[in-house]
This record gives structure tokens, sequence and C-alpha cells, in this order.
């Protein structure tokens, strides 16, 4: 399978720039995340993949498909931001329905897919009525009806609790060791990039770094330390002594350790300073506040 | 294609209060008529036994008003779809954009041509207790026939307004408009003949006017040469031409002129929409 390159692609909307000059080349299989804040260009890009959005100037390919190509298109599979299935039909007849504007869809591989999502239990009920994770499940298998080679996933769990976030990523990483998925993601949110190969951190329509999950943690958003002192200059003077950038506000003593082990050896090194501490690893927002120098806005 | 327009078909049906209210929008006319207009009319026209006369023209012109606001009310799933962008989920099956289309054209045409026979078969069936006027079975297949001519042209013409439309809201305003509009120009309200001068030249601008008359000239001719026979022709003639069953352009029109009037229409419609689809097209699906 091929892998899709996108080269200088940008989008401009009259004085507005959405999309800066984006060029990657995500290779096949891979597990992609574009994490951003809303407003980055993240969905405009996405337009821009499925061939939905006209790109200002930039080429996008896959393999030797162009965009243009029927058969480009018929390579991916899109989980739109908003439901884009009928409310008033049942599961069972929207996916029909999509199933029979394709040129042809494996029966087989659509059963395989309503079992292995859990959608068995509701294929009978009006889509309108389910709960947004069954939704989200029917949309996800949607969009791998016809086998795409490519799953392009726009924001899938804005609003969707742990469980059900929990079950799709599950579903998706065991499909993806089955068939050699490709996955592009767009979210806000860190953690649902963690299991990502690769990510792109997108800032007012640029990529503003591009990396692991792991090395932008270990870069960008390390452990946060949150100290509250005995006595805050003696607290102060000693984490500084020890070569970390800490930080006052109000009652507290914040500072950014790189390792878990660092903070524990902090915690021990100024234990008799403390009264209270609290410890939690970094998140989309730490990442943005170190690269932008400003938060998620 | 197909499927699509099942699909459409199904939503509209499945709709329990579209239906409704695409069947009220339509007898609202002719409620308004039974309840404020009527006397109105039958003053003005000095025959006996009007009712033979008036039941089949109240109709005629009310079909043309459901053929209008049905199917306009029927493509409004494509504005939904555009809106939601679920138009762009479609595109991505790899079905070409002007397959979609014709579904939804294919579906407002059926839908509308559906209500036009629902509805007759409500008024005469009203008509035939209330005045014990006769049903006209032998002409149904032609009535049949202009329902479906007047759906295609209604359809044109609503695919062609809402060429510009994206969101619902502003569908639903423009139904509104188009509605009001529709009762008059269709001459439902009033008498085509009752109408000023330069309104008359306006309507018939439109194909509403030569909608309703090719309904009326269907039903009402048997009756009016029945009550105006030998000499009395010209009295027909201008009560004809009052009541809008005979429409003129320099010389009165033949039913099978007015047919070549509402294909002109269906054509001038077709082509315009055509030249726009691009700007719809870029449109419907450049949002994700």
């Amino acid at each position: 399978m091929a892998d899709l390159k996108i080269q200088n692609l940008t989008k401009t909307y009259g004085a507005k720039i959405a999309v800066n000059h984006i060029s990657m080349t995500i290779k096949a299989g891979s597990f992609v995340a574009f994490l951003g804040p809303n407003g980055a260009g993240k969905s405009t890009t996405v337009g821009m993949v499925c061939g939905l959005v006209a790109p200002t100037s930039g080429q996008i390919s896959l393999g030797n498909l162009a965009i243009d190509a029927t058969s480009y298109r018929a390579k991916l599979g899109v989980v739109f931001q908003d439901s884009v299935l009928d409310r008033d039909l049942s599961v069972a007849a929207n996916l029909k329905l999509r199933a029979q504007m394709y040129a042809h869809i494996d029966p087989a591989w659509q059963q395989q897919l309503i079992a292995h999502f859990g959608l068995t239990a509701f294929v009978t009920q009006k889509y309108g009525t389910l709960s947004g994770g069954q939704r989200r499940r029917v949309d996800i298998v949607r969009a791998l009806l016809h086998q795409p080679a490519i799953l392009i996933l726009d924001e899938p769990s804005t609003g969707l609790d742990i469980q059900t976030r929990r079950i799709i990523w599950e579903t998706l990483a065991e499909l993806r060791r089955d068939t050699g998925l490709t996955v592009i993601l767009t979210t806000h949110y860190l953690e649902e990039a963690q299991s990502a190969d690769f990510v792109y951190i997108i800032d007012q329509g640029t990529i503003i770094a591009a990396d692991t999950v792991a090395n932008l943690t270990r870069d960008y958003a390390a452990y946060q330390l949150k100290l509250t002192p005995v006595d805050a200059p003696k607290l102060l003077q000693q984490l500084q002594a020890q070569g970390l950038k800490a930080k006052s506000d109000h009652q507290t003593i914040s500072v950014a350790v790189p390792t878990a082990q660092a903070a524990l050896a902090v915690l021990n090194n100024c234990q008799s300073l403390l009264t209270d501490f609290e410890c939690r690893p970094g998140d989309m927002n730490d990442i943005f506040i170190a690269l932008t120098g400003k938060a998620v806005h | 294609m197909l499927a699509f327009t099942k699909r459409n078909l199904t939503l509209y049906f499945g709709n329990r209060a579209t239906v409704f209210f695409s069947i009220l929008g339509a007898l609202i006319a002719f409620i308004l008529y039974l309840v404020f207009l009527r006397n109105t009319v039958i003053n003005s026209i000095p025959i006996n036994n009007i009712s033979a006369v008036l039941d089949p023209w109240i109709v005629g012109g009310t079909l043309t008003i459901v053929a209008i606001t049905t199917s306009q009310i029927a493509l409004s799933q494509m504005i939904m779809d555009r809106q939601q962008g679920r138009l762009a989920d479609f595109v991505m099956t790899g079905t070409p954009y002007w397959q979609i289309q014709g579904a939804y054209l294919m579906g407002a045409i059926l839908i509308s041509f559906l209500m036009q026979i629902l509805v007759f078969f409500i008024m005469y069936g009203y008509f035939v207790l209330a005045d014990g006027i006769i049903l006209p079975w032998t002409l149904l297949p032609q009535v049949l026939l202009t329902a479906l001519l007047s759906s295609g042209v209604w359809t044109a013409f609503n695919l062609l307004v809402f060429s510009f439309v994206e969101k619902t809201t502003t569908a639903s305003q423009l139904s509104t408009i188009v509605g009001t509009a529709a009762g008059f120009f269709a001459g439902v309200y009033i008498p085509i003949g009752s109408m000023p001068a330069f309104a008359q030249t306006i309507s018939k601008f439109t194909p509403a006017p030569y909608n309703s008359a090719l309904f009326r000239q269907l039903l009402m001719d048997p009756v009016l040469d029945q009550k105006f026979s030998g000499h009395l022709s010209q009295a027909r003639a201008t009560l004809a031409q009052h009541l809008g069953v005979t429409i003129s352009l320099n010389q009165d029109l033949a039913s099978w002129q007015v047919v070549g009037v509402m294909m002109g229409f269906l054509v001038v419609f077709v082509i315009f929409a055509l030249i726009f689809s691009k700007h719809s097209r870029l449109a419907a699906i450049s949002r994700v």
C-alpha cells in the first residue's frame, strides 16, 4: 500500500490563512494524530485530504493516485466531526444505503464490522435514538464499509465518556493490527494521541512540532509538580539550587520536572518544607504553552 | 441512485409531521376558499348550479399550489443534507454528483406527483359528498399526466430557487414566500380576471396560471360545454378567460399550446439550474 504525500498544502479564505504550507508524508499502516486547538486548521486539512475542500495551492497524492481520481476517494473512510447519518432511519437502513452507494461492498465484511463494533444489539433502532457513543461506533462502521486503506477521524470522541472512547480505540487498534489500516486522527486531547506513532502539532495553520508522543512529552510536557510550602522563599531557593525553574503563584509553587523519578527526588529533597503536593503528567496545554508561549485558545 | 431516491422518499413519508403539514399546507387554500372566498366568487358569476363549475375550478388551482409547495418541501431535504455536511459523505462514496442531484429531483417529482393525486381525491371526495358532483373517472389518465408535468416543472423551478440556498432557515423563509405567492399566481384566491391588468401580466411570466389552466380545461370543459351551448359560446369564452380556464397571449391558447408553454418553462428552469449547479456543487461540499 502507498504512502499519503502532502506537499506545500495551503488554503486561504479571503485574507485569512487557514492552512499554511503544510507538508508531510504519512506512511501506509501508521497511526498519525493532528493535535491542535479548535480553529488550528485541522479540519480544513482533513477536508482537503478528502478532496472536499479545494486547496489554494499544494499537492496531495496517494501513491500514483491524484486527489481527483474516484479511486483515490474509494481508499478513504471518513468519520466526520458531526454525525452525517440519517437520524430517522435505522442503523441497518443507514448502513445499507451507504453500502448501495458504493460500487461493491463485501457483505461478510459488513457483518464482521457490525459484530466487531458491537452494533448488533441496536442495529434495528433508529440512529437518532442512540446514545452519543453508540452513534460514534455506527459512524466508524460506516466509514469502514468499503474497506478503505486510510481511516480519517475528525475529532471523533468529543463529548464521549471514557469507557466508550476506550472501546473505540481498542477496536481500532485490533483492526489496524489485522488489516494494516492507516489512521489519521485530529484531536485536541493529548491522551487520545497517546497511542499514535507520530503527532503533528498544528497551530494557526502551521505545523509547529512533529514528533512521537514520547519525545514531545519529554521535550515539552514534563511532569508538573505543584507544591504547598511551609516556607515559600526557602523552598524557592532550594529548588533553584537544584537547577529547577520554579514559579510561585498564590499559595503554591509550580515546577516542571522531566520524569516521574525526578518528581520523586524533588519531593524527597524538600520533604521538610512541604505541607502538600500535587503531581500530574503534562498535557496538551503544557506542550502548547511550551511551544507557543500561550495556552490553548 | 435508486437506493438514494428510496431514502429520500422514506425520509419524507416516514416523517408524519412533514406529510401532515404538506397536506395541510395544500388544503389550506381549499379551506380558505370554502370559508372566506367562495361567496365572493359565486356573486361575481350569475349562473345556475354554480358548484358544478366552481368545484373543479378550485381543484385545478389547488393542485397547482400542491405541485409548487410539496416539491419544495421535498427538495428541502437537499438543503438539509448540504447544511449538515451529509452531502459531503454521499460524495465520498464515489457516486457522481449528478446522480445524487438526480435522485433528489426524482424524489421531489414523485412526492409532488403523489401529493397532487392524494389532494385530488380528498377534494373530489368532499365535493361529491357536499355538492353531489360526479368524479370524472374517465379524465383520470389525463389528470395523472398533467400532475406529472406540473411536478416536473415545479421541481425544476424549486431546484433553481434552491441553487443559492445553503441554510435550512433560508429555505423555509423562501417556502413561506413562494407558498403565499402561489395562491395568487395560480389564481386560487381570486380569479385571474379580477386581478389588475398588471398583476395578470406578471403572473403570466410564471408557469402557475398555465398550470391551473391546464387542470381547469381538463376538469371544467365538459361542464362549460354543457352549460354554454350554441349561441352562448361568446359568454363561455368570457367566463373561461375570467376564471383562468383559458389563458390568452395575444390569442386564447389551446391546451397543447399551454402544454408547450409549460415545457418551455421546464427547459428554461433546467438550463439555468445547470448553469448554477457548479456554484451549488461547490457550496455543497466545501464544508466538512
